[in-house]
């Protein structure tokens, strides 16, 4: 597997040491990293499931309205980042791979660098509380 | 390929007695093709100490510098090819998203840190933003960011006949809780990964490091442990600390030697040695 770029692995670093929840997906959406804090909401462990492609995030993370409909890529973050590399939040839902539905706020900001561009996106998530 | 290394010392250029061994100037390496390529890797003030056997074969030289910290560019204002009109020489360095090489440079090449400002060289001179992967002569060179304060850059020289990689100023522990990781989640890993000659920051001691971590640099164990990762066939620790002697040096050297198990060779870096891939 080749290297990743220092942006991520610098990324990954700070994420290592707070206690903020993140994830980071790289320019396809596949999951490379999350941290300790990002596990306790989306329900896996990072360490046994390893990086995850977009298509196998998503049948584990549902994201969906309070009402339980699915929802569009359009109206999430990450997705939005991805499309316009600009920096997205909204509040939203997610089901787990333990059926637990947690209502979270998502941050989603672009991972640009000078030479290639995009590259990825970082992602602050937190769980709404009341 | 030839290889001469021209300094050897991090941080600051020093001089007496007890340096003389490995050399007091500031990293800088040449690398010639036998083609008459020339790239020197770094302008420490070593690269006042460049030797032109025949000035009238070389018209075309290519400076790659990692990072602009006044160790690594301090020898640019006394390189004899910048004032020669006959001369051309391509930078080749990092530039920030707000602002060209030529701007960072000048911060040096200008009153009052300097008399000469850049713009007044002599020489036929190109200033470019570091590229992914270049063709220089018979070199085929990766530039990529590495592990250091500020941008910085580490390079990968590959010919036919052997390859070398150049990681002067670079801290791949940082923020690892355990040293080395995955190799794709090591800095500087694609760059390093089997070459024939890796030069390697080395500058501390374990003792030294623990109040010195996030400044940029390594010790030899984790130049070690780096070399071990990628598979490099000789590891040359690069970037001594000024502090260090030549007696110093041997001592951090055989203790490295001896409490690591080696499957590489490993050299101290030193002033005047030379490599030849031919």
């Amino acid at each position: 597997m080749a290297q990743k770029s220092i942006e991520f692995i610098l990324f990954r670093q700070f994420a290592s040491y707070i206690s903020s929840a993140i994830f980071i997906v790289d320019v396809s959406n596949n999951l490379v990293f999350c941290n300790e804090a990002a596990e306790r909401i989306l329900g896996f462990r990072f360490s046994e499931t390893g990086e995850m492609s977009k298509n196998e995030w998503l049948t584990i993370l549902v994201p969906q309205d309070e009402k339980g409909t699915i929802l569009e890529e359009e109206k999430i973050p990450l997705f939005i980042t991805h499309k316009t590399h600009r920096i997205a939040h909204d509040q939203l839902y997610i089901r787990n791979i333990h059926n637990e539905i947690k209502h979270i706020e998502m941050v989603s900001f672009p991972i640009i660098d000078e030479i290639t561009g995009y590259l990825g996106s970082g992602i602050f998530i937190q769980e709404v509380k009341g | 390929m030839i290889i001469t290394l021209l300094g050897t010392r991090g941080s600051l250029a020093c001089s007496g007695a007890e340096w003389m061994k490995y050399g007091g100037n500031t990293s800088c390496v040449a690398v010639q093709g036998i083609d008459g390529t020339m790239l020197i890797l770094d302008a420490g003030t070593g690269i006042r100490r460049l030797a032109f056997p025949d000035t009238n074969k070389i018209k075309r030289i290519d400076i790659l510098l990692t990072h602009l910290h006044l160790d690594h560019i301090q020898g640019l204002g006394f390189f004899d090819p910048l004032y020669d009109p006959t001369m051309e020489v391509h930078i080749h360095g990092p530039a920030s998203s707000t602002r060209h090489l030529h701007s960072l440079l000048s911060r040096y090449l200008s009153p009052p840190l300097f008399p000469v400002r850049l713009n007044d060289l002599p020489c036929k001179l190109y200033l470019h933003r570091i590229f992914k992967e270049v063709q220089i002569g018979e070199f085929h060179v990766i530039g990529q960011m590495i592990c250091h304060p500020g941008l910085t850059y580490g390079y990968r020289v590959s010919s036919q006949k052997g390859s070398i990689a150049y990681l002067p100023d670079h801290e791949p522990a940082l923020g690892a809780t355990v040293f080395p990781q995955e190799p794709e989640w090591t800095s500087g890993y694609d760059l390093a990964r089997g070459v024939d000659l890796l030069f390697h920051d080395a500058q501390y001691t374990n003792a030294e490091y623990e109040t010195r971590i996030g400044w940029g640099h390594s010790t030899i164990d984790q130049a070690i442990a780096f070399a071990k990762l990628t598979k490099a066939k000789t590891l040359i620790t690069f970037h001594h600390d000024p502090s260090h002697t030549d007696e110093n040096l041997d001592k951090i050297l055989s203790h490295a030697i001896a409490s690591n198990q080696m499957p590489l060779k490993i050299i101290a870096g030193r002033e005047d040695e030379v490599f030849k891939f031919l």
